[in-house]
């Protein structure tokens, strides 16, 4: 099941073609009331069974990083993620982001990923990262503000030119935005519209909120 | 001025910043910028440009030990400080803003020191609790424990995350009271808006 946002990601990982599709739209057919069915969404499942973890050739890299307690929290995952230079830039990638990372992966509610978790994650990172380099033409590791633009309304998202510019002011750092603030974005977007979503099943585009439950849905993103 | 369900008041004490500025009259009280012993400080963190980015406050606070701890004070929270006071929405602070924001991390940093009991620079999730109802939040305990999750770090919530819950409790209730003119603790929110509202906070 692919879902719109990440070209090649989403279906079965084997054989997929790694070169970024142009986005279509998303799933289901024309957005409802302005917010799409699935826009910059993560899949739930991989089409195949995952193997052993003993077996599995990330298994190894996985004990490395997660250390004693068996498991990668946020502090770990920046490390291994600047290491392993996803970001594209010298800058270390960012904390904020891997929280928000492993918050969205984070089905056993530890706080931290355990290794089927972090699968998942690197699929999901990659994902991201064809879709990115798609608008980053330069390979600069960062791309600009209208390009942002592009790469949300290409995930689906419709969303007025001014509350496009609030959200890009919002994750660009020195007039440009680079990749873990990109991918901050989209997981916080797409957290969002489903907190939006769950609450707007008629599909008005339109939700009334009682304080409590707005403080609840908006703070633990 | 309280409202219902809100408990906050607009930004004056005991709301979230507790406490006057250091070192004087309040903001817009001093005559010339250059007296202020504090200017000096500012534009050795500012820099060339005169304005303080989140990476420059980061600096400044970490060296100020105002984290209280070995890691470097949040990024993210330095963000979210200079996003609360960017009246001109330029992304960094300017002298102004900067004392505005001396003046309330002192308030909030006594306010933490007073809940941190063992003085161990973190506090525990019902210390934690109890800061956030003191400060007039009226919150349910499933919304308080989603928050105390989201910004504890180990089981313990240190001091750049209790600032950053502050001031994100703030800036998200300002945002829903605007939209509840009459004080019902309820808001209608169309999706662009509530994206734009809390993308930006």
């Amino acid at each position: 099941m692919a879902y719109p946002g990440y070209g090649g990601y989403g279906g079965p990982m084997q054989g997929m073609p790694p070169q970024g599709m142009p986005m279509q739209g998303p799933m289901g057919g024309p957005p409802q009331a302005g917010y799409p069915q699935y826009g910059g969404g993560y899949p739930g499942n991989f089409a195949a069974p995952p193997q052993q973890p003993v077996n599995d050739p990330m298994w190894g890299y996985f004990t490395a990083i997660a250390g004693q307690d068996g498991e990668i929290d946020a502090e770990e995952l920046q490390r291994c993620l600047t290491q392993a230079g996803v970001s594209g830039t010298y800058t270390p990638f960012s904390l904020e982001t891997c929280r928000i990372m492993i918050a969205m992966l984070d089905r056993d509610m530890t706080g931290k990923l355990g290794f089927t978790e972090f699968k998942e994650l690197f699929a999901a990172l990659n994902g991201w990262k064809q879709n990115f380099m798609m608008f980053d033409q330069d390979r600069s590791g960062t791309v600009e503000p209208h390009e942002m633009s592009q790469a949300i309304t290409s995930m689906g998202y419709r969303i007025s030119p001014q509350a496009l510019n609030t959200v890009i002011k919002r994750y660009s750092k020195s007039g440009r935005i680079y990749f873990d603030d990109y991918v901050a974005c989209a997981v916080k977007l797409r957290a969002l519209t489903e907190a939006f979503r769950r609450r707007d099943q008629m599909q008005q585009g339109s939700v009334n909120f009682q304080y409590d439950e707005f403080i609840q849905c908006t703070m633990s993103i | 001025m309280n409202y219902p369900g809100y408990g906050a008041p607009a930004g004056g004490n005991p709301g979230g910043y507790g406490g006057a500025p250091a070192g004087g009259p309040g903001f817009g009280g001093f005559p010339s910028q250059q007296q202020d012993p504090l200017f000096g400080y500012f534009t050795a963190v500012a820099g060339q440009d005169g304005q303080i980015s989140a990476e420059e406050l980061q600096q400044c606070l970490t060296q100020a030990n105002f984290s209280g701890g070995y890691r470097p004070f949040n990024l993210e929270t330095c963000r979210l400080m200079i996003n609360m006071l960017d009246r001109d929405t330029s992304g960094t602070m300017g002298f102004n803003e900067f004392k505005e924001l001396w003046g309330v991390m002192n308030g909030w940093k006594q306010h933490f020191m007073s809940i941190d009991r063992d003085k161990s620079g973190t506090v525990d999730p019902q210390e934690m609790n109890q800061a956030v109802s003191s400060m007039g939040y009226r919150l349910s305990p499933q919304a308080m424990n989603s928050i105390i999750k989201r910004f504890s770090f180990q089981g313990k919530i240190t001091f750049d995350d209790y600032v950053a819950c502050c001031v994100k409790l703030r800036t998200l209730t300002d945002v829903f009271r605007r939209r509840d003119q009459a004080g019902q603790g309820m808001a209608t929110f169309p999706y662009d808006e509530f994206i734009q509202c809390t993308m930006s906070s």
